[in-house]
């Protein structure tokens, strides 16, 4: 993985999470972020924070994007969520328009 | 025994001696000299089984009865090939069952000429030898393609005649090969088969003659469904001799039964340029009803009347002419009608149309001169099989009724006339404004266009006085159409579907955000989960927002206690649709509309299905709620224009939108004038509403008025009502601009008229249409309308099976949805927009 296709998502504990851009784009928010024509410092970076979304979550969100890449390829299959997570990963995922 | 019959009257040129009657005769079976040569000999009738009767001169002329056939008698048939039937014969088949002891089968090939009995040949006319019967026959009867009349006897019952069976096999095969054959196929050989199966028990020989009409029926009728043949029946032209319908009808019937539902009676009748037949209809007593049976035996006479061929009511039927003009036999007595199937005509005779063109070969029947004398007839008494007939009469009732409205032709004049509008003239009412509006203006120019385009173009539709424009509209060959990509479920979506599949273990719904409440309450009551506990949940702490929409599941005591206890301060936005059974009068007034002030920053109401709420409860809570501005009333039955009032004088200049969907007890003409206070409508919803009609919409009254009074109009719902074209069109023109939802959903005379119009004054702004059920727009028409309004993102075209593939590929509208036709799928239209319905879509009061 090169730099140039990777996007850095913080959480809100400041955790980092490295993933591909490509994966990162199937949050409409991330995409536009990421490819808007004004000057984010994320388009610059290749960096998001989200300080409201906490570690567990976005670890869980990351994981979503790759299924996502899968599903859409070819791969069906089921995407588990802990229940005690859903409602937080419910709420995250609206806020990610993902 | 069995009888396939077939009779088809080509051209009885002279009469036979050996005529049939109602008697018993038996045609003489197998292997002996009945050489049914066309145009030759005849074979004795022989008393004792079956006789085979053909009369020279050329054409086969079969007479079925089915009575006979069912008492085991045998079928006269009378070939009669014309000499210029030539390459198209008839290959008439016809057994003739006698006495059980007596099974055959015989199968006149009349293209080939030759008779097969019991499968095998009994002479070859001017054809080569050709069995009919056993398997070889089946093929063999098909190679001759088009005037192969087969006789399906794979219906026939069990039966233990070898030959049968094999004549059925051989039908079978036939019949499965004829499914590859262009040829339509009569079906009227039910009828033979009858007349087989009740030569079986009958006694006497028939002579069955079908009715030329009938034949046609029948074989247009086949080429349909099976089903089908029922509605031929209803052709009025068919109605020549009620009770050969009849006695057609019930042969086919009879068939039906024995057939134990499987293949059709297939006969493939040759093309009927050279086929020169009459039939005649059969007077099988094959009907249980005694109805029929008496007129057949009355309008018969019992024994051996012969009725001339204008009394018998045959035509001619030319191939080569549409149905609609084909010569009308003359009738010299008054046809019994029968009318066996609650089918309506024009749906059967649209069938026929249908069926007609589709099918290759048609009988082509001679003049009457031929067949006056010729007919032979055998009357039977009938020996009712009532039970079972009436039994298969009402299955075949119910498949007509399901199969007639398949191929019925939507007939727009039809429409009009059924539907009773009992407009008030525009002299009576009082005129409400002098001066021509814009909707005035527009419908002047509606009503103008229409005749323009009078001059110069004929009108396709059926005796349709009115004049449609045409619209020119070429669906497009660009083929770039984006491919389907799979539909990922989004992260969002799996965790609503897990929270409504573990809605018992939600805590809290504390900060969430209300639209993920709303979709989980979507889900929730789509799945029937709802309940209380969601609901607590729901209205806790000071919510603003509570939408359910499906409250059916709650009761009052639920309803008093959560709302009781609800603090309702800030409540904007409520939607308790589905309330009926929770919400009287009483239990609003101990809620919601506690105390004046109890719901201060309400917004928009929705009480759908609110049917115990009266006038009274809901002055209440108008009082209640002093900002409310979007209010559904929708099913509220108990609402009347009082109620109405009362909400345009409180609230007059607040309220901007107005769902009164299927209010039973509004009229809306009595509402005109409260529409008229509330001066900021945006939205407004009459759907279902019967009172709604062209002068709702015209110029001088109501949304007409609304067209002048409240240009900004963005929604629009009037659904299943009987405003006209030109109306709906007029009021496009001078209101339509700023709508973004127009739904004209099963308003049944939508048409050019309303496509021109949208495409030309909707085009910015609409957002969703739908049309569905509004069968009088064509593939063009919505061509049209799509590629016209630009920014139509949603087109509901639900049951509009006319729209075909050429609208459907040929549009150029990229972002267009298309749902409810029968190639795009059902549930994606779920994901297309906003689930955000309902109060306040369009206005500017937010909705958290």
């Amino acid at each position: 993985m090169n730099k140039e296709e990777t996007v850095k998502l913080i959480s809100a504990e400041g955790f980092e999470f490295v993933i591909d851009k490509k994966a990162a784009m199937v949050s409409q928010t991330i995409r536009n972020m990421l490819t808007s024509p004004g000057s984010f410092s994320e388009t610059q970076h290749g960096v998001v924070r989200f300080p409201e979304i906490s570690t567990t979550i976005l670890e869980k969100i990351c994981q979503y994007f790759y299924w996502s890449l899968q599903f859409t390829s070819g791969k069906e299959t089921e995407f588990h969520i802990e229940p005690e997570l859903t409602l937080e990963l419910m709420m995250a995922a609206n806020y990610l328009h993902t | 025994m069995r009888i396939l019959l077939r009779s088809r009257e080509i051209a009885p040129p002279k009469s036979h001696p050996l005529k049939k009657t109602l008697k018993s005769r038996k045609i003489n079976n197998n292997n002996n000299n009945n050489n049914p040569t066309p145009s030759k000999t005849q074979p004795q009738l022989s008393k004792d089984s079956e006789q085979l009767v053909s009369r020279g001169g050329g054409g086969i002329s079969l007479r079925r009865s089915g009575r006979l056939a069912k008492r085991g008698q045998g079928i006269i048939i009378k070939s009669d090939l014309n000499a210029v039937v030539d390459k198209m014969k008839f290959q008439q088949v016809v057994l003739v069952g006698n006495n059980e002891d007596d099974d055959k089968v015989w199968i006149f090939d009349s293209g080939n000429n030759n008779l097969s009995i019991n499968g095998e040949e009994v002479k070859s006319g001017s054809g080569g030898k050709r069995k009919c019967g056993g398997d070889g026959g089946g093929p063999g009867l098909d190679s001759k393609k088009s005037k192969v009349v087969d006789c399906e006897n794979g219906m026939l019952e069990d039966e233990t005649s070898l030959e049968v069976d094999r004549v059925s096999d051989s039908y079978s095969d036939t019949d499965s090969c004829k499914k590859g054959s262009d040829d339509s196929t009569l079906k009227a050989d039910d009828s033979g088969l009858d007349m087989a199966k009740r030569a079986k028990e009958s006694d006497s020989v028939e002579v069955i003659d079908l009715d030329e009409l009938d034949m046609r029926q029948s074989l247009i009728g086949s080429t349909g469904d099976r089903n089908g043949k029922e509605n031929t029946y209803k052709d009025s032209e068919s109605v020549s001799l009620g009770l050969s319908i009849g006695g057609w009808r019930s042969t086919r019937r009879r068939v039906r039964v024995e057939e134990n539902e499987s293949d059709e009676l297939v006969s493939n009748v040759r093309d009927a340029d050279e086929v020169d037949k009459e039939t005649k209809p059969s007077l099988s007593g094959e009907t249980g009803d005694g109805d029929t049976l008496e007129t057949m035996e009355t309008s018969l006479g019992l024994g051996r009347r012969k009725y001339s061929r204008e009394e018998k009511g045959k035509g001619i039927l030319d191939l080569n002419l549409p149905p609609e003009e084909q010569p009308e036999p003359k009738l010299g007595v008054d046809p019994v009608e029968l009318n066996l199937f609650p089918v309506e005509e024009n749906p059967a005779k649209d069938f026929s149309d249908s069926t007609q063109d589709a099918a290759t070969s048609l009988i082509q029947l001679q003049e009457a001169a031929e067949s006056e004398s010729a007919r032979q007839r055998a009357r039977l008494s009938v020996r009712s099989k009532a039970h079972r007939r009436r039994g298969d009469r009402n299955r075949f009732q119910d498949v007509a009724k399901h199969s007639g409205p398949k191929f019925a032709h939507f007939h727009a004049e039809e429409e009009e006339e059924e539907i009773n509008v009992a407009a008030p003239s525009a002299d009576e009412l009082p005129e409400i404004e002098d001066w021509p509006g814009p909707f005035s203006t527009a419908m002047k120019i509606i009503k103008d266009r229409s005749t323009k385009l009078n001059g110069r173009q004929v009108t396709l539709t059926q005796g349709s006085s009115k004049t449609t424009p045409v619209i020119q509209w070429m669906p497009s060959t660009d083929r770039n159409r984006n491919p389907m990509k799979p539909f990922v479920p989004s992260l969002q979506d799996l965790c609503v579907s897990l929270l409504a599949k573990n809605a018992e273990a939600i805590v809290s719904l504390k900060n969430v955000p209300d639209d993920l409440r709303n979709t989980l309450t979507k889900l929730l009551c789509d799945s029937r989960k709802m309940d209380s506990h969601v609901m607590n949940l729901l209205v806790a702490e000071s919510p603003d927002v509570v939408r359910v929409k499906d409250c059916s599941w709650m009761t009052e005591e639920q309803m008093s206690k959560t709302f009781g206890e609800c603090d309702t301060s800030k409540l904007v936005v409520l939607q308790l649709d589905l309330c009926g059974r929770c919400l009287p009068d009483y239990v609003l007034r101990a809620t919601l509309a506690r105390s004046p002030k109890s719901l201060p920053c309400l917004a928009a109401v929705s009480l759908r299905g609110a049917c115990r709420v009266t006038d009274a409860g809901l002055s209440s809570l108008v009082a209640s709620a002093p900002c409310l501005r979007s209010i559904n009333l929708g099913q509220c039955s108990l609402i009347t224009s009082t109620g109405i009032d009362t909400i345009a004088n409180s609230l007059g200049l607040l309220v901007r939108e107005l769902y009164l969907d299927d209010c039973q007890s509004i009229d809306v003409m009595l509402i005109l004038s409260a529409l008229k206070k509330l001066k900021c409508l945006e939205v407004l919803s009459v759907a279902d509403m019967e009172t709604v009609c062209d002068d709702f919409i015209s110029g001088d009254f109501s949304i007409g008025h609304i067209a002048n009074g409240c240009p900004l109009i963005e929604k629009l719902k009037l659904c299943r009502n009987t405003l006209s074209d030109e109306a709906i069109a007029a009021f496009l023109e001078a209101s339509g601009e700023s709508l973004t939802e127009l739904s004209l959903n099963n308003i049944k005379k939508v048409g050019p008229n309303t496509a021109i119009s949208l495409a030309r004054r909707c085009t910015r702004n609409l957002l969703t249409l739908d049309l569905s059920w509004c069968r009088n727009l064509t593939d063009e028409a919505v061509g049209y309308i799509v590629d016209g309004c630009l920014s139509l993102r949603l087109i509901k075209l639900f049951g509009c099976t006319q729209i075909s593939n050429a609208f459907l590929d040929g549009h150029s509208n990229p972002f267009v949805r298309i749902i409810g036709l029968k190639t795009t799928p059902i549930l994606e239209h779920l994901n297309v927009f906003d689930p955000l319905e309902g109060p306040l879509r369009y206005s500017s009061v937010p909705i958290s």
